[in-house]
């Protein structure tokens, strides 16, 4: 009980241990008796005291007690120890176990306070310590101080202490920002420009990224794509994004980006840096973007290679390409010129699909296309075509005319398809030039500030018309465009435009007026407005007018104004004019400066009745007009108007205001005044200071942040008011790999170029003498020991209040665009040299000054040595006097087109002709007036030659022809004939002229003409000998027959030039053959008849003996009758040949069974020639034909009998009958003596026989094949025969299905 | 009693022809009558009646064609066969037109005489039933 109590007591009754809210509670309930300080109670007063202190105080405090240092703390601190940390274990605890992360730290200060007796103060003081489940950096501002007890001796340290970790964490991210600044400043190059989060936010641009994209400052602060919205869908967003992501810088060189510029999308190069800012903690929270513009040095590049190309370009001199195609083998052939353009070797056959690769990718398609259309027989065989080809090789483009023909056989199919190929590409260029030059004439129209529209022809069509225009006629575009002028405009008529238009479309003068009235409508009525406007003519290249461009603009408003001021001056009395701008004070003065005349504004504003008002002067209102300065404004604006002016008026009350005056002088009943109109302008006057206040300070800040930023380019430097520079940025420091320390003051100019140093010195110190800007080249030693031209841009810096401050320099390496402009220079040498290699001379001719330089290739074509000088007179001396007229007007002609073009002949010293070929490109100056022309010179005496030579054969060939009494004509390789001789002429009596109407087919016979163009057409295309027989019309109307015959002449590669036909008269010849003719078919008629007689009785005799046992006399009558078989045939064969002479050689088509025909010959020819085994295969049987069944038979025995006479040693014979889609097949193989590759061509003609090597002769004339290849003809079947000599042969026909 | 032979009548001009013809055809037990030409032709011929006629086309003083179109034309000869023979084998045609039978172009062989004449016997005996 006594115990419990005073435990209790001990608890609750201690008066310094009351209240102190948590941590009260904590020491109250603390069991202390286990406790080295013991029991409450018992604790010395100063201990007491300074816990009653803690513990109650909402200051946060802390305590050290006794030797081992036992911790005490109040609520207030509680928090500093965080959540799941020190609280409340380490209440009681002794310091050393209580702070082990910090006691290294803290136990020297508490050590000094119980040494010295001293307090201590710690500001920020970085001391991590547990809490919140680990090791947090935690600041801390603290003081310790000693608690001295009763002893007089320092027990304990009172600790209070603030937790100031939020507070430095902000200084910190200030001091983050400031070096974010400093980054910028270092890394900083031409543009630049910060970004922050994942829409890229524009936190920063300097000057050059603005004015780059052509945006203002209020871009900052909105995202990329809504700055530039024409990224989007560009790499440069991603590529920031992917930085900002991953935190990896990125460069890339020469990147091209488009910009907007107006409404144009233009390219652009950079050369990019993407760099992360990352905080304290390393996260990326923006990004740098640095970017310099470098198009010029890429635009360079590509103008050299553009030399390249053209360089290429002069090797290749101007003319026509020929192709031909063939559409059967699919290959192309061409000459070497078009061979080049398509990189290939002149040799070379080029299949179509590489020709076709060659023409670019937009076009091919369409050619392609156009190709396929001309091999179709129905588009009649035209092709033409204009496209591009790039060379695979030296990738030159050019831009190509083809034009070609295709020509169709019988069967509608193409066979040859042939043409050319122009080089058009100046001519595209140009049109593309003029293409150009018309959208920027319709960009002009549509943005021009004024009206403006465009009418094309004689209606006056308006062709384009922008909005102003139409405000102006108070139309829509609907209304009026693509209509004629006073069609969609009516209302102009009867305005006097008619008559402008016409006149300025007829003459080309311009026609102008200025504050026209009109009549226009406006809203749905007519109003009357006054108009500005000018009229020009638009003319083609040729000066033709095609057009008028009209320009106006409406000025009713301000001829309204002036006519409404002309008004009041000349109409209306001048108080009338005063009451009506009675707005500010009206003053009228008298000559003695008193008012004879004050408006109620006056008085107001000066605060005086009128009554007072008389007494007044002007001084007393004005205390800058004193009396003398009065009377000399006065006495001036009698003599005219005065200059606005500023003075200060001055109220009753004594208060002064600025005014602004208008005063002038005026006489009112011969009396002079003088007027003033004053306009109280404090508030401008307030308002101005305002702006120029704000102003100053822009300036201010703008000028440094230019000074930093703006012109802060790759290399950066600055100087002080002495000369010596005493800042270099980074991007300095890193180019020439040297120290600040180094660099510093003049150290910089060792790294100059020793040829450079003295004039950039000049330079620089002129300039900064002068305070001027300066710009200057010079080599750099980079960090490599390289030289680098760089540029360098300096300009002085002024402090707001004006004061100079030094020179701030920005570099930029331009080594490349340096090195391109010399390699420019290079390259026009280069070529030179392969203009000189290319056997062209070149020549310059200035026409201002007649100066003209000639290479040495061009004096050698004219004659002299290499190196000589020539002067113009001297070559035009060398000229044939017959030419120089020619060159003359060649040279006219190229000042107004631009080109020239001309061949000559000049006269060599030595007394011999050449021929030369000048072409030449005429430059203009920047008056558009010729400068100078600029010009190749090739030497084409061969050619010349040549072609002279070509004449004179061609006009021998000709007069050899024309003396000739045959039929001589020649055609070109695809048919066309183009040449017939006198004779023919004189024979059919027909002109040239009518063979170009009507064609040369007219002479021959009807009959003829469908079979003559088919073997012409034939011979065409397989390249064979024409031979023909045929009618041709004589001028008397009888037709006679001809032999024509046509070869063709080849060229040593084979290829077909020409071809050569003659047509001799065999009218006698075909008479006598007629004849001969006749008389066979009478004679074998006449035959037959006693044949017919001894056949007969052979028969009788045969029968009677038959049987008789008289064995000679059977084998007679056998022999006999054997040999009128034969007889009999060789009669009818002769028969045939006569009928098919004379045409007579009629069918009897009927439908019969070829299988059983075949059956039933194979049958007789076997019963005849036991001794021949015949073998039939049929693969058609139960085919039925529609012809002349004996015929066919007859075509039949011919082969079998031809298979047996043929094959002297017995053998088998094969027969076979085969059936395809449209014809059945009928052969016959033997195992003869075969037949050679020469006969088999002339086999089917009419009497040719085959002759065995041993001269071993066969029976009959040699007319069973002609009869039989005329019959299988003649049923539109076809004959043919293979076979080898010795082997055999293989006959066989072919016949049309039903 | 023995049969009463067929008659045929062969007209040509080559007197060699008419007699081989003869000749071959009494070799066939015909009972032949010959006529160099054609002179009181339809005389004769109701005379003899013969079963078939034999003609060569070119007839002296006289074209077979004509003469084979008048006797088809003649009511009381029409039904008699001709067979009409020529060394113009193209104008079979033409001898069909006038009205031939048959036509067999020279030479022939004696097989293709016998076979015409049975061919036009068994027509004409076809006829004459009718």
């Amino acid at each position: 009980m006594d115990s419990s109590t005073s435990r209790k007591n001990n608890k609750q009754q201690l008066p310094f241990l009351s209240g102190g809210g948590e941590m009260g509670e904590l020491m109250r309930s603390k069991d202390w008796k286990q406790h080295s300080l013991g029991v409450p109670a018992k604790w010395p007063q100063s201990l007491q005291t300074t816990l009653s202190i803690i513990l109650n105080s909402r200051f946060p405090m802390f305590l050290f007690w006794g030797p081992e240092l036992i911790c005490f703390y109040n609520d207030a601190y509680r928090p500093s120890l965080g959540k799941e940390g020190k609280h409340p274990e380490i209440l009681g605890a002794s310091g050393k176990d209580a702070w082990p992360e910090i006691w290294d730290i803290i136990k020297p200060l508490i050590d000094q306070v119980l040494k010295t007796g001293e307090a201590s103060w710690s500001e920020d003081q970085l001391l991590p310590i547990y809490r919140n489940g680990r090791i947090e950096d935690v600041y801390w501002t603290f003081s310790y101080s000693p608690v001295i007890d009763e002893s007089a001796k320092i027990s304990g340290v009172f600790v209070t202490c603030t937790e100031t970790t939020a507070k430095v964490l902000n200084l910190q991210k200030l001091s983050n920002a400031a070096k974010q600044y400093q980054d910028l400043v270092n890394e900083a190059v031409a543009a630049t420009a910060i970004f922050t989060g994942s829409n890229l936010v524009l936190q920063y641009a300097n000057d050059a990224a603005l004015k780059i994209w052509k945006k203002g400052r209020n871009a900052i602060g909105k995202p990329l794509l809504k700055i530039l919205p024409e990224l989007q869908g560009q790499p440069w967003p991603d590529n920031l994004l992917k930085v900002l992501d991953t935190g990896i810088e990125y460069f890339q060189e020469e990147s091209l980006v488009y910009f907007k510029q107006g409404d144009v999308i233009e390219p652009s190069y950079f050369d990019f840096s993407f760099k992360p800012l990352k905080d304290e903690q390393g996260n990326n929270i923006s990004l740098l973007l640095t970017g310099i513009d470098v198009t010029e040095k890429v635009l360079n590049r590509k103008k050299l290679e553009a030399s390249r190309k053209q360089l290429q370009f002069a090797i290749d001199a101007a003319g026509l390409g020929t192709w031909a195609y063939n559409p059967k083998e699919k290959t192309f052939t061409a000459n070497r010129r078009l061979k080049e353009w398509f990189g290939v070797n002149a040799q070379h056959e080029i299949k179509l699909g590489d020709a076709l690769a060659v023409v670019s990718e937009e076009d091919r398609g369409r050619v392609v296309a156009a190709i396929q259309h001309a091999l179709d027989y129905k588009s009649g065989g035209f092709y033409e075509e204009t496209y591009s080809m790039l060379h695979p090789v030296s990738g030159v483009e050019r831009r190509v005319l083809a034009k070609g023909r295709a020509l169709f056989n019988k069967k509608n199919i193409a066979f040859n398809f042939s043409g050319t190929l122009q080089d058009v590409t100046e001519q595209y260029a140009a049109s593309k030039k003029v293409e150009e030059s018309e959208e920027n004439l319709r960009l002009m129209i549509l943005q021009a500030p004024v009206g403006m529209c465009r009418l094309m022809g004689g209606d006056f069509t308006v062709e384009i018309i922008n909005d102003r225009m139409l405000e102006l006629w108070g139309k829509l575009s609907n209304d009026v465009l693509g209509k004629p002028l006073f069609e969609g405009f009516p209302e102009s008529r009867g305005q006097g435009f008619e008559g402008f238009l016409n006149t300025v479309f007829t003459t080309g003068e311009r026609v102008k007026a200025d504050e026209m009235p009109l009549e226009l409508p406006r809203g749905d009525k007519l109003e009357n407005v006054y108009v500005n406007f000018v009229l020009e003519a638009l003319k083609d290249v040729n000066g033709v007018i095609y057009g008028v461009l009209a320009i106006a603009s409406e000025v009713t408003q301000q001829v309204a104004a002036r006519q409404k001021i002309e008004a009041a001056v000349t109409d209306l009395t001048l108080y009338k004019f005063v009451t009506d701008n009675a707005f500010d004070p009206f003053i009228l003065m008298r000559e003695d400066g008193r008012f004879a005349y004050l408006n109620d504004k006056a008085l107001e504003k000066w605060g005086y009745t009128a009554k007072e008002a008389e007494s007044l002067r002007v001084p007393d209102v004005d205390p800058i007009y004193n009396e003398e300065k009065f009377a000399t404004t006065f006495a001036l604006a009698q003599k005219g108007p005065l200059d606005t002016i500023e003075t200060i008026h001055q109220n009753k009350q004594g208060i002064q205001y600025p005014v602004e005056i208008n005063m002038g002088g005026i006489k009112l009943n011969e009396t002079p005044y003088l007027f003033a109109i004053a306009r109280d302008i404090t508030e401008r006057k307030k308002a101005e200071k305002e702006i120029v206040k704000a102003f100053n300070k822009l300036e201010e800040s703008e000028t440094r942040f230019r000074n930093v930023a703006d012109s802060a380019p790759v290399l950066i430097w600055m100087a002080g008011t002495d000369k010596l520079c005493y800042f270099f940025n980074k991007a300095w420091l890193n180019f020439t790999g040297r120290s600040y320390e180094e660099e510093k003051g003049n150290g910089w100019a060792e790294n100059v170029h020793p040829q450079d140093l003295e004039r950039c010195i000049e330079i620089y110190t002129r300039s900064f003498d002068e305070r001027a800007t300066f710009y200057m080249e010079y080599r750099l030693k980079r960090h490599d020991g390289i030289y680098r031209w760089v540029s360098d841009n300096g300009v002085p810096r002024f402090a707001a209040n004006g004061d100079f401050e030094g020179y701030i320099g920005a570099c930029n390496d331009i080594h490349d665009l340096v090195e391109y402009q010399q390699r420019l220079e290079q390259n026009e040498d280069k070529l030179n040299v392969v203009i000189e290699a290319s056997g062209l001379g070149n020549w310059e001719w200035e026409l201002i000054d007649d100066g003209v330089s000639y290479s040495d290739r061009y004096v050698e074509i004219f004659g002299y040595e290499r190196g000589s000088v020539l002067s113009l007179q001297e070559a035009l001396k060398r000229f044939h006097p017959e030419d120089l007229e020619k060159r003359n007007r060649a040279i006219k002609v190229a000042l107004h087109t631009g080109n020239l073009y001309y061949t000559a002949r000049i006269i060599w010293k030595n007394g011999s002709l050449h021929w030369i070929e000048i072409k030449g490109k005429v430059f203009y100056d920047a008056n558009l007036k010729p400068a100078r022309i600029l010009g190749t010179i090739r030497d084409i005496t061969e050619e010349k030659n040549y072609q002279k030579e070509l004449q004179e054969r061609e006009s021998k060939f000709r007069l050899l022809a024309d003396s000739m009494p045959q039929f001589v004509w020649t055609a070109s390789p695809d048919g066309e004939l183009n040449y017939f001789n006198k004779a023919v002429y004189d024979y059919s009596g027909i002109t040239p002229e009518d063979v170009d109407d009507k064609g040369w087919l007219q002479i021959v016979h009807p009959d003829e003409r469908e079979e003559n163009v088919k073997q012409w057409m034939a011979s065409i295309e397989n390249g064979s000998d024409f031979l023909f027989e045929h009618r041709f019309r004589k001028n008397d109307g009888q037709y006679r027959w001809q032999l024509s015959r046509a070869t063709p002449q080849r060229d040593e590669t084979g290829e077909i030039q020409m071809w050569v036909g003659t047509s001799t008269d065999i009218q006698d010849i075909k008479e006598k053959e007629q004849q001969k003719d006749y008389f066979i078919s009478m004679a074998s008629h006449e035959l037959k008849t006693p044949i017919t007689s001894i056949k007969g009785y052979v028969q009788i005799l045969q029968s009677v003996y038959a049987g008789k046992g008289d064995e000679f006399l059977a084998n007679s009558l056998m022999v006999i009758n054997r040999q009128i078989g034969n007889l009999t045939m060789l009669i009818t064969d002769l028969l045939d040949v006569s009928k098919i002479k004379s045409g007579a050689l009629s069918l009897n088509i009927e439908p019969f069974n070829l299988e059983s025909l075949i059956k039933e010959t194979i049958e007789e020819t076997g019963h005849i020639n036991p001794e021949y085994d015949i073998v039939f295969n049929s693969q058609a049987s139960g085919t039925v034909i529609n012809g002349d069944r004996n015929r066919i038979g007859q075509v039949l025995v011919n082969f079998l009998t031809n298979a047996v006479k043929y094959s002297p040693e017995q053998g088998t014979i094969y027969v076979s009958l085969s059936s395809g889609n449209k014809e059945v097949t009928v052969t016959v193989k033997d195992s003869g003596i075969g037949i050679s590759k020469q006969d088999q061509q002339k086999i089917f003609e009419r009497f040719y026989r085959v002759k065995g090597k041993n001269e071993i002769t066969f029976p009959g004339f040699g007319i069973g094949l002609f009869i039989a290849a005329t019959i299988v003809q003649k049923h539109k079947g076809s004959i043919a025969v293979k076979s080898e000599p010795g082997v055999g042969s293989e006959f066989y026909f072919t016949l049309p299905k039903n | 009693m023995s049969p009463e032979l067929t008659k045929v009548l062969i007209i040509d001009d080559n007197e060699d022809i008419l007699y081989m013809l003869k000749a071959m055809l009494q070799m066939k037990h015909f009972d032949v009558t010959i006529k160099q030409n054609v002179d009181n032709l339809e005389e004769e011929l109701t005379t003899l009646q013969p079963s078939v006629i034999l003609m060569d086309m070119l007839l002296s003083g006289a074209d077979g064609r004509e003469v084979c179109k008048s006797l088809k034309e003649n009511e009381s000869f029409a039904a008699i066969p001709i067979i009409m023979i020529s060394a113009h084998s193209h104008a079979r045609g033409e001898c069909l037109e006038a009205g031939a039978n048959q036509f067999l172009a020279k030479p022939f062989d004696m097989q293709e005489i016998f076979e015409a004449v049975d061919i036009a016997l068994a027509n004409g005996e076809k006829n004459s039933l009718n």
